[in-house]
């Protein structure tokens, strides 16, 4: 469930953290829930609770507790470990056992005292309390390759697509080593049109820059870069670099039509025709841009 | 002038003559029967009345006559309690303000600037405005505070309210930490206030209830693979009637054998987080469901995951589910179902029929029988929608799994937000169409945790916002799921505002670059617009004083305009 609104501001943090360490709003940032409000137990305990849950919990519930091979529940979203506030949920089901619902529906008693079954839960809720925004794990770290395509079907699809505007000895030399080598922030880019975290459209760069031509009804016309447009007024940067607004409908002389050429109107009708495999394709094949 | 006027011009006359806030509302307050009145005078609920239709029958602002619509008032949302002054731009004198705190948290949790994303009620020429932790009076004649009231929260994710209840001499409410509370309509002050989900369980509300008779219908959110569910609570004493989740919870339930196992279906999310409709003939009440959890990994939760992303018809009276119809089936996309349904009396194939219509956020437009739940339309309205395999025989969509999250990356449309959300739409009987905004986007959409445990709440993946192609606002045909008018915005369109439509011919919603717009109904002309920023409620309209206020929200200002 995620509503819009944040969504904006929220997608554009990790692009900012990269461009510049903007501080967040402290509400960004507030310990959401009790998880997150909790004190954590002394390192001791929590250290102390780890070894323990390698030693008795890990196999049915997983070294990260999310559910082990065993068929233990995860314990980051068990009903019960979150209304556990110190141990007085978790302790009497580690010393009792329970039925539960997966694996075997059962838990077993396990053979510690109370010191060691309450540090148990401090660690469980110390891992919780790692867990990320919106229901999310604690962070996972995985090596995933994301170069899966094909470069030289790329190198193809991409006289075919992209070479009209785009030049690998170009514009586009040693792209992939701009872009740190990194293939996610690559592919965003180039199936995009912009680089990640600069917002539309592109006034500051000249290759993005959206030209529109106003013809009026005397015959004259006005030619810039496109500011803004909505259906009632539009408003551009002649090339004198005069700024320049109109009211669409009743400016004198009268507007009789606009035209816009838009360099990034052939990237939003790839969107559409560009099948997955062959936007990996001509992802490795930027990445051997180097 | 009825009565119902002269009352409100007695609460007019009161507020000039200064009297406090304890002395103003004499009225009657709301019965709950006037809920079932069309839509005039007054706002009585969420979605104005039980339909979701968001129709009203005034025609005083019409084709002819909406260029001169003009401001009537301004008002700025006064939030003095979170950092202990007015703020900013104020019309209220400092003096008359009053505010009531209430609430179980220490105070001083961080909360974002408050911001109207839901429903105005005006009732007695009082209007009702919710912000997360926040209620205020205001007098709908000049914006006048009248009351204040401040909730002291014990945490939740703040990110909306959609607005109040009224109840007889009662204001309801939700909160981000999970309570309903009941308020005094008069003075602001509460009367009781019932927890309705555990704060640890992660659970937080946002959405408006909606009271039937005198049970008050409630549901929440959640994204930590908790299930969702509605519940029933008694209108005068928060007293609980029935709890009623949208997922399997036992052995033996029907819906299990959409969901691999129990434990995962008890995981499996389906919250309820936007107001529903209601039929008082079959004492029905239909509430869209959200996605199931976790959001973009399903491996752990193969099978369609019922009751998520469904319209659900609920008993009112005992809380029973007596059909459901699953819009998106197995979602692996986080685009909940949970949209405000509308219901039409309509006509199909000539014969006249009780129907109910949605859009859902996955792009598809759906009209069912609202007895029944049988489908009669089921129709693509996102012009670049791609992660389908077509429609299943009882007209779902059917997912198309490459179009998941992947390593390598999925390019999916519509993106994250959907090609709708939370912002309503409208449906005017006069032309028989459904008004929508239609958004078309694109995600790039990477797996980041292919554990084959799947994730947990929306986690696993990350995305990226590639950009819109051609956002629209359209009116469809409830019979084809055809639409009969599409308006490309030339600003982008991707509004989050919603949609009002009116007896006058007009249609009023937010074009996305900072206009307030009234289109011609039947054609999409635009008539008229104000550039006042981005809308971020749904345009709302009543008579008072036989004026026509239309009145909408931007953030935390609230505006008013009339014909003079």
């Amino acid at each position: 469930m995620r509503i819009l609104g944040w969504l904006l501001v929220v997608a554009i943090i990790p692009l900012a953290k990269a461009q510049e360490a903007a501080p967040l709003d402290p509400f960004m940032t507030a310990p959401t829930f009790p998880a997150q409000q909790r004190a954590i137990a002394d390192a001791k305990i929590v250290e102390r609770g780890a070894t323990l849950f390698a030693i008795q919990c890990k196999g049915c519930h997983g070294a990260d507790l999310r559910g082990g091979d065993m068929g233990g529940p995860n314990l980051l979203r068990s009903q019960l470990v979150m209304g556990d506030k110190a141990g007085e949920a978790i302790v009497p089901v580690i010393q009792n056992g329970r039925s539960g619902t997966t694996g075997s529906g059962v838990m077993p008693a396990l053979p510690l005292s109370d010191v060691d079954a309450h540090a148990v839960a401090e660690y469980i809720h110390s891992v919780a309390a790692t867990r990320q925004r919106q229901g999310g794990t604690p962070p996972v770290k995985v090596e995933l390759n994301l170069l899966v395509g094909d470069a030289k079907r790329g190198a193809g699809h991409f006289n075919r697509w992209c070479a009209e505007c785009h030049s690998p000895t170009g514009d586009l030399a040693s792209v992939a080593t701009r872009y740190g080598n990194n293939a996610e922030t690559l592919q965003n880019a180039w199936v995009a049109g912009r680089k990640p975290g600069v917002p539309e459209p592109g006034v500051e760069n000249p290759r993005r820059q959206v030209q529109a031509t106003i013809h009026f009804e005397n015959g004259s016309e006005i030619r810039g870069v496109l500011r803004r447009m909505d259906d009632f007024t539009i408003s551009l940067l002649t090339d004198g670099g005069q700024y320049r607004s109109f009211v669409r409908r009743s400016a004198r002389p009268a507007i009789t039509s606009v035209d816009i050429e838009d360099p990034l109107a052939r990237h939003r009708s790839l969107w559409s025709e560009v099948s997955d495999a062959a936007m990996h394709d001509v992802t490795a094949y930027l990445a051997t841009l180097k | 002038m009825n009565s119902f006027s002269r009352k409100s011009l007695t609460l007019f006359l009161l507020a000039l003559s200064g009297a406090s806030a304890a002395g103003f509302a004499q009225a009657d307050g709301l019965p709950p029967g006037k809920l079932l009145a069309p839509l005039s005078d007054s706002w009585p609920g969420y979605g104005g009345d039980y339909t979701g239709r968001r129709y009203s029958a005034l025609k005083q602002v019409d084709r002819s006559n909406v260029k001169q619509l003009t401001l009537a008032w301004t008002l700025r949302l006064n939030e003095r309690v979170r950092d202990g002054k007015p703020r900013g731009f104020q019309l209220t004198p400092a003096a008359e303000l009053v505010t009531q705190v209430g609430g179980e948290g220490a105070g001083g949790f961080p909360i974002p600037p408050a911001a109207v994303k839901g429903s105005i009620l005006q009732v007695d020429g009082v209007m009702y405005v919710t912000a997360p932790d926040h209620a205020w009076a205001y007098d709908a004649r000049d914006g006048r505070e009248l009351w204040h009231f401040y909730w002291k929260t014990r945490g939740g994710t703040h990110i909306a309210n959609r607005g109040a209840a009224l109840w007889n001499d009662s204001v309801l409410f939700e909160t981000p930490d999970n309570y309903l509370v009941s308020l005094d309509r008069s003075t602001g002050k509460e009367k009781w206030h019932v927890q309705i989900a555990p704060l640890e369980q992660e659970y937080f509300s946002t959405t408006a209830p909606v009271i039937v008779g005198n049970r008050v219908l409630v549901g929440t959110g959640n994204d930590t693979d908790e299930p969702g569910f509605l519940q029933a609570f008694d209108a005068e004493t928060g007293k609980l009637l029935w709890k009623r989740y949208m997922v399997p919870m036992e052995k033996g339930d029907p819906a299990l054998k959409t969901w691999p196992t129990l434990d995962a279906a008890r995981h499996g999310g389906g919250q309820v987080w936007m107001p529903g409709v209601y039929d008082p003939e079959t004492d029905l009440y239909f509430v869209g469901t959200g996605n199931p959890t976790p959001g973009y990994t399903g491996v752990a939760r193969l099978g369609d995951n019922l009751y998520t992303c469904s319209v659900v018809a609920v008993r009112v009276a005992t809380g029973e589910i007596v059909w459901h119809y699953q819009t998106s089936p197995h979602d692996t996309h986080d685009w909940d179902s949970a949209q405000t349904p509308v219901l039409v009396d309509g006509t199909i194939d000539g014969k006249p029929r009780k129907l109910i219509v949605t859009a859902a956020r996955n792009g598809y437009f759906f009209t069912l029988d609202r007895n029944t739940g049988e489908r009669i339309v089921s129709a693509k309205f996102g012009r670049t929608v791609n992660w389908t395999k077509g429609l299943r025989k009882n007209g779902a969509p059917d997912p198309d799994s490459s179009k998941e999250a992947t390593v390598p990356g999925s390019l999916v449309s519509p993106w994250e937000g959907g090609v709708t959300n939370w912002p309503s739409p409208a449906f005017n009987p006069d032309t028989g169409y459904f008004y929508i905004h239609e958004t078309n986007g694109f995600n790039l959409l990477y797996l980041t945790d292919p554990d084959p445990r799947g994730s947990m709440g929306l986690g696993g993946k990350r995305f990226y916002i590639v950009g819109f192609d051609g956002n629209a606002f359209k009116a469809i045909d409830y019979r084809t799921g055809k639409a009969a008018w599409r308006r490309e915005w030339s600003g982008g369109g991707g509004s989050g505002s919603g949609v009002l439509t009116t007896a006058g011919g007009l249609v009023f919603t937010g074009d996305g670059s900072g206009n307030l717009v009234a289109l011609d109904a039947a054609n999409g002309d635009l008539l008229w617009h104000t550039r006042i920023g981005q809308i971020s409620n749904a345009p709302q309209t009543w008579r008072l004083d036989d004026r026509q206020y239309v009145v909408v929200a931007v953030e935390s200002t609230i505006y008013a305009f009339a014909l003079y």
